[in-house]
């Protein structure tokens, strides 16, 4: 059975007025979302330290274009995973990745290709990490562009 | 005693040193927000804050939609034998793209395709479905949430710069 691979990330809205922290996570969940989308894109992984092999094998490059999909390995070839990369808030924990509601295939898919569990570490396919597990965190870059977001809208003493 | 800053005086300031910053914003501004745009275009992301507002015909979500399954058909044979189905990234010469033009004025920047094939994806709708695939803000709307971050941090930079 697959699981969801997601992130849950805590984050300290104390500042933020009570009316703008829908907006400021509204924000932060499209900040993040788009961020993962642009660094998979580029072939980079936005988790800190995390790997994303650089090429594709030749058998699947094939396999991929033949299917309309581009030669660089950009973790799409139908496109259904990426679209279900999803960032929600439950209070102030931001979690963010493929949820329950993605469907089996995409959870797999995810797991996999981050090496989520045990079990995917077992399979062969490449790791291509775009989202951290238990005890990795995003790059540093990206929590800080997260907390310049709730800065911006915090009202200071 | 500690002063209690609001937010709106938090904007007076900081529209008070942009106004210092401002030329030098807009340089910087210049020189990556077109780069911005193709990028997110080509990788199958709307610039657009949600793929934009206006909900006939778009998806509401960051990501374009998919090609229709008639257009897929036609991928990958003919004059469209160079483009796959993914992603869906409005590349298929690439003029349209690379039609985007940008002009800095006294206080805003300009940007527009001059593409005419560009107003299908933006404004009119393209295919049967008239699906819209936003590329550019229309009014009232914004840049996605990473792009905005981006210019802000651009923003930051030319307050660095202006300081030195």
């Amino acid at each position: 059975m697959a699981i969801p691979i997601t992130k849950k990330i805590k984050l300290d809205f104390s500042k933020v007025s009570r009316s703008d922290r829908s907006l400021a996570k509204e924000e932060v969940a499209e900040y993040i979302v788009d961020t993962i989308l642009d660094r998979v894109s580029s072939q980079s992984s936005p988790v800190s330290k995390g790997k994303f092999k650089p090429s594709l094998s030749k058998d699947y490059k094939k396999i991929k274009t033949k299917q309309g999909g581009s030669s660089k390995p950009n973790l799409e070839l139908t496109g259904d995973m990426l679209d279900s990369i999803d960032a929600r808030f439950k209070g102030s924990t931001l979690s963010v990745g493929i949820h329950k509601d993605a469907g089996e295939l995409n959870m797999l898919k995810a797991e996999n290709h981050n090496k989520f569990t045990k079990r995917a570490n077992k399979t062969s396919l490449p790791e291509r990490k775009f989202i951290p597990k238990k005890g990795e965190n995003f790059k540093r870059e990206i929590m800080r562009d997260i907390k310049d977001i709730i800065d911006s809208y915090a009202s200071e003493d | 005693m500690p002063v209690k800053i609001k937010r709106s005086q938090k904007r007076l300031i900081a529209l008070t040193i942009t106004e210092r910053a401002k030329p030098k914003f807009f340089r910087i501004l210049k020189k990556f927000i077109k780069s911005e745009i193709i990028k997110a275009i080509e990788s199958g992301r709307s610039p657009v804050n949600k793929g934009g507002t206006d909900p006939s015909g778009t998806s509401g979500k960051l990501r374009f939609e998919k090609y229709s399954d008639s257009y897929s058909d036609q991928l990958g044979r003919g004059k469209l034998k160079s483009k796959g189905k993914r992603p869906v990234n409005l590349t298929v010469s690439g003029k349209m793209l690379r039609s985007l033009k940008s002009r800095i004025t006294k206080n805003s920047i300009n940007l527009w395709f001059s593409n005419p094939i560009a107003k299908y994806h933006d404004r009119l709708g393209a295919g049967k479905k008239g699906v819209l695939r936003r590329m550019l803000p229309h009014d009232g709307e914004e840049f996605n949430a990473g792009i905005r971050k981006r210019i802000a941090n651009a923003l930051i930079k030319a307050i660095q710069l202006s300081k030195k």
